[in-house]
């Protein structure tokens, strides 16, 4: 296989999967609109151009299916055939199966695959004829596709006299201009972007450097050229940041089905609303959300929206609605998904926290906290876990999850009218909002998003508890206390420490350090290979006046402490009122 | 055979196929290859080029105008009426050429084709417009 050829089957299976992307809201739209013929004319042009492509380029077997594929189809766009909910499960398993063939023949481009069966329901459905090659819908099509390569068509004699009538055609162009692209946009690696980012970054720090050097040199006009030069800079990195920005679109439009798929299975009627999809994130961040909000769906449509009898005996309208948004706020990216089933009961909630040991009987929470109960590991309220999803199990997960990427996750609910989760993440992960604090002789990065409050600590306050070790009592709430400097092997307690309250996965803590200096952005920039094995710190920066400095992973090095023998206390045991 | 200079419009909605046909084009010695992704965007093209177009392989089947359409629109206008036509067909699209003939098509080559046929397909153009 020569370069060419292979670098053309590569270009034709990225533009199948966007194709295939594309396409997808069509077939959940034919189901609405009752076949609407652009839709379905729309198919077909995929489906065709998916056949000759793939033929072109020598993927014989996707070639075969799509043929299948597109007769299947052009029985439905001549009305041979219903656009029945049957059919369009049928599209949508042809179309699953396309990618599946996609994917792996990007990752093979020898792979073969199995189809058989999806072929017979194709004939099955088209009426149970027999002879795939020659359906009944287009006689005069299709020779086998074998002999199309090198087939000369039967010319027809009016061609040649229509032909004959043409005047010859004008003479040739002599001079020549460069062709004009044919499209507005490029296919980039994501790894030449990360590149190019990663090299900006480093201009940046140099940027740092030289704005220091120049003030140290007392010329004017180098200050000048400096200072614009910085300007020109931070336009530039602002722009390579933009370029790992991708609309969430795609991830949305994905949720149409998993909505579609999950009502189908539970008898439930829903309407999945997307608003903002053109709202742009991080591809890293957008991609490690994908699975968590599926996850949030799949629960609104299980156990947020009522079974249609129920809605109906509650005044509601028989079809649920599921509302999935996306906007920024803040400087930060918001998804919102709204159901407008039945709530969450707090009540329920608290009691079978209590059943389960997770409370103490007698317990009353806020409701805003009972609420927040579902994110308790292992804890499930439904009387029947459903195979689609059982609240409580993930649930843990996906706030997990979230928080992995320095994000929050929040729960409005009203029992009746239904629930809102509210999802804010960063924009990107490469550049962070940090504190710059001082823990020894050391100067650190803490990720503000780790740091839910500052507080100033007197020595007197902390509390020495054997067995638990040190506890500061924040408005009532004993919070294990770690010195940051101790921990990373430098001595002494501080006079007047400064406390980061910090919100872990595994509970709330307060890390002691001597001081805040201030507030910046950074850019994060990995470990190099000698730092790797360096546990509790997730990458390193150049600060303001050009010293490295390391970004801190509170929570890392506070599992790292707790893995010696150490005085601490089980922190989910002191989280946010869950037990005592 | 068509001067190696003539200036070649290929239009697809595909870019895979766009490569191929361009490919092949200049497998057989084209140098000037301009790629249109739809038939509007071929028309826009084939209307504003200057040198102009000298031969079009259009693909049949494309959004917001096809390969017929596009046939057409050079065929009713006074200054381009002239241009090679060859449309790029499936199998499936066979029963159609008729329209197409009448509109005035210099030829079709069915997909998928080699360097070879195409070369033989532009050959018989060329004869036929007394080349």
């Amino acid at each position: 296989m020569d370069a060419f050829e292979l670098e053309l089957k590569q270009g034709f299976l990225d533009e199948a999967a966007q194709l295939l992307e594309d396409t997808e809201q069509c077939f959940l739209g034919l189901e609405g609109s009752g076949g609407d013929p652009s839709l379905l004319e729309k198919i077909f042009r995929l489906a065709h151009n998916l056949k000759g492509s793939s033929r072109a380029v020598g993927f014989e077997q996707m070639g075969a299916f799509t043929h299948e594929f597109e007769n299947f189809l052009l029985k439905l766009k001549n009305k041979e055939l219903a656009v029945s909910p049957g059919a369009v499960t049928l599209l949508l398993k042809a179309n699953d199966f396309i990618k599946t063939m996609v994917a792996g023949l990007k990752s093979d481009v020898t792979a073969t695959f199995e189809f058989a069966d999806l072929v017979a329901q194709f004939h099955s459905a088209s009426g149970g004829e027999a002879a795939p090659e020659v359906p009944a819908a287009a006689p005069e099509a299709v020779p086998a596709h074998e002999d199309m390569a090198s087939a000369p068509e039967a010319a027809p004699a009016a061609i040649e006299e229509a032909v004959a009538a043409i005047a010859p055609p004008p003479p040739p162009a002599n001079k020549r201009a460069p062709a004009p692209p044919a499209d507005e946009s490029i296919r980039v690696s994501l790894a030449r972007v990360e590149k190019l980012i990663d090299f900006i970054g480093e201009l940046s720090i140099l940027q740092a450097v030289l704005r220091q050097q120049s003030q140290a040199s007392g010329s004017e006009l180098l200050r000048k050229t400096v200072s614009q030069m910085g300007k020109v800079s931070k336009e530039i990195q602002d722009i390579s940041m933009g370029l790992r920005m991708i609309p969430v679109k795609q991830t949305f439009q994905k949720m149409q089905r998993i909505v579609r798929d999950t009502a189908g299975m539970l008898d439930k009627k829903v309407n999945l609303i997307l608003e903002g999809e053109e709202t742009e994130l991080d591809k890293t961040v957008l991609e490690n959300i994908g699975d968590p909000l599926v996850h949030l769906i799949r629960n609104a449509v299980d156990h947020g929206v009522e079974l249609p009898a129920d809605r109906v005996k509650a005044g509601k309208p028989e079809v649920g609605t599921i509302c999935l948004r996306a906007f920024h706020q803040g400087g930060r990216l918001v998804l919102e998904i709204q159901d407008d089933g039945k709530g969450i009961n707090a009540d329920v909630l608290t009691r079978k926290a209590i059943e389960k040991g997770i409370l103490k009987p007698g317990t009353t929470l806020p409701e805003r906290e009972a609420v927040n109960l579902i994110f308790h590991a292992g804890f499930s309220t439904k009387e029947v876990t459903t195979e689609v999803s059982g609240r409580g199990v993930g649930m843990d997960v996906v706030r997990t999850n979230i928080e992995a990427l320095s994000g929050e996750i929040d729960i409005k609910t009203k029992v009746g009218e239904g629930t809102t989760f509210r999802i804010s993440l960063p924009l990107t992960l490469a550049i962070i909002d940090g504190l710059v604090i001082v823990a020894g002789t050391d100067r650190l990065v803490v990720p503000l998003a780790q740091v839910h409050e500052t507080i100033h600590v007197q020595p007197s306050q902390i509390e020495k508890r054997s067995g638990v070790g040190e506890l500061f009592v924040l408005r009532g709430e004993p919070l294990p206390v770690f010195h940051l400097a101790a921990l990373m092997g430098r001595a002494a307690p501080l006079a007047e420490p400064i406390g980061l309250v910090v919100r872990g996965s595994f509970g709330t803590f307060v890390l002691l350090v001597e001081d805040i200096l201030w507030q910046q952005q950074v850019v994060v920039k990995k470990l190099g290979l000698e730092l790797q094995g360096l546990k509790g710190f997730g990458g390193s920066t150049i600060l303001g006046d050009g010293h490295p400095a390391l970004i801190l992973e509170t929570e890392e090095i506070i599992r790292r402490a707790s893995a010696v023998p150490a005085p601490v206390a089980k922190p989910s045991q002191t989280k946010k009122g869950v037990a005592a | 055979m068509f001067d190696a200079k003539t200036r070649v419009l290929v239009a697809d909605d595909m870019m895979t196929m766009r490569k191929v046909v361009a490919k092949n084009c200049k497998d057989i010695g084209f140098t000037d290859i301009i790629e249109a992704s739809d038939g509007a965007d071929a028309w826009k093209k084939i209307s504003e080029a200057n040198p102009p177009i000298g031969l079009v392989i259009s693909d049949w089947n494309m959004p917001n105008m096809t390969g017929l359409e596009l046939l057409k629109k050079i065929r009713g206008d006074a200054k381009l009426a002239k241009t090679p036509v060859m449309l790029v067909t499936a199998e499936s699209e066979k029963s159609q050429i008729e329209e197409a003939i009448k509109s005035g098509v210099d030829g079709y080559v069915i997909k998928p084709f080699t360097p070879q046929t195409l070369r033989d397909k532009l050959e018989a153009i060329h004869k036929r417009r007394g080349g």
